[in-house]
């Protein structure tokens, strides 16, 4: 039997509680027309691991990237690889940055905001791992490293160009 | 002219001055974009 295993009016224990992998830290609603998005207080001791996906919010620009940069940590030590192909291309190509954010984390167009994010560590006083699913004009998986042994507790979402607007932004910290 | 607007949690203001200059230089030191089409996949 899988566990845990929820069915009505069960009463439901410890035990089953501390099987659930993914348990949802904090939720954001984005604003209107800002330029960048923090959230504070995501990370913390009770989670080493984190999923962030933002959906549901559209971006002033037709299409633009968007990175992530952790609260406070404003320097280029953020070195990111992307894979990636556009349809119909049949080739994979690579990009490489260093710079002040996490780069090709996800994609604003106007019709739909979309990120899905894994950070590794980013409470821990060790260098913060990142991999992101990237969409614009194409598709990609992109992977990097924060190369700075610091703890942080908050992240900014930040669209190359224009604004967001709407949208929420969920952070799921995954069981130790 | 008025900056652009700056969420922190719940809170949406101006950016400041100092926010403003660490966005123009993030937005500077970007890569190129790679969504410059409208795909909207």
């Amino acid at each position: 039997m899988p566990v845990p295993d929820f069915s009505p009016g069960e009463v439901l224990s410890a035990g089953a509680m501390d099987q659930v992998g993914l348990w949802l830290v904090k939720s954001q609603t984005v604003g209107t027309g800002v330029s960048s998005v923090t959230v504070t207080g995501a990370f913390s001791s009770a989670y080493d691991n984190y999923r962030i996906t933002f959906t549901g919010g559209v971006s002033s620009a037709a299409s633009t990237d968007l990175s992530l940069q952790l609260v406070g940590a404003t320097g280029n030590n953020y070195d990111t690889v992307l894979f990636y192909t556009t349809f119909g291309a049949g080739t994979i190509a690579v990009a490489s940055t260093t710079t002040s954010n996490f780069a090709w984390a996800g994609q604003g167009t106007n019709q739909g905001a979309t990120q899905m994010i894994d950070l590794l560590k980013p409470f821990l006083a060790e260098p913060t791992r990142y991999s992101s699913q990237f969409w614009a004009g194409g598709v990609g998986y992109a992977q990097g490293r924060h190369t700075l042994a610091t703890s942080y507790t908050g992240f900014t979402i930040i669209p190359a160009s224009g604004t967001l607007t709407g949208g929420t932004i969920s952070v799921y910290g995954y069981k130790k | 002219m008025s900056k652009p607007l700056i969420q922190i949690d719940d809170l949406i203001r101006e950016m400041t001055d100092e926010e403003h200059a660490q966005y123009l230089a993030d937005q500077a030191n970007a890569p190129a974009p790679l969504g410059a089409e409208n795909d909207n996949q």
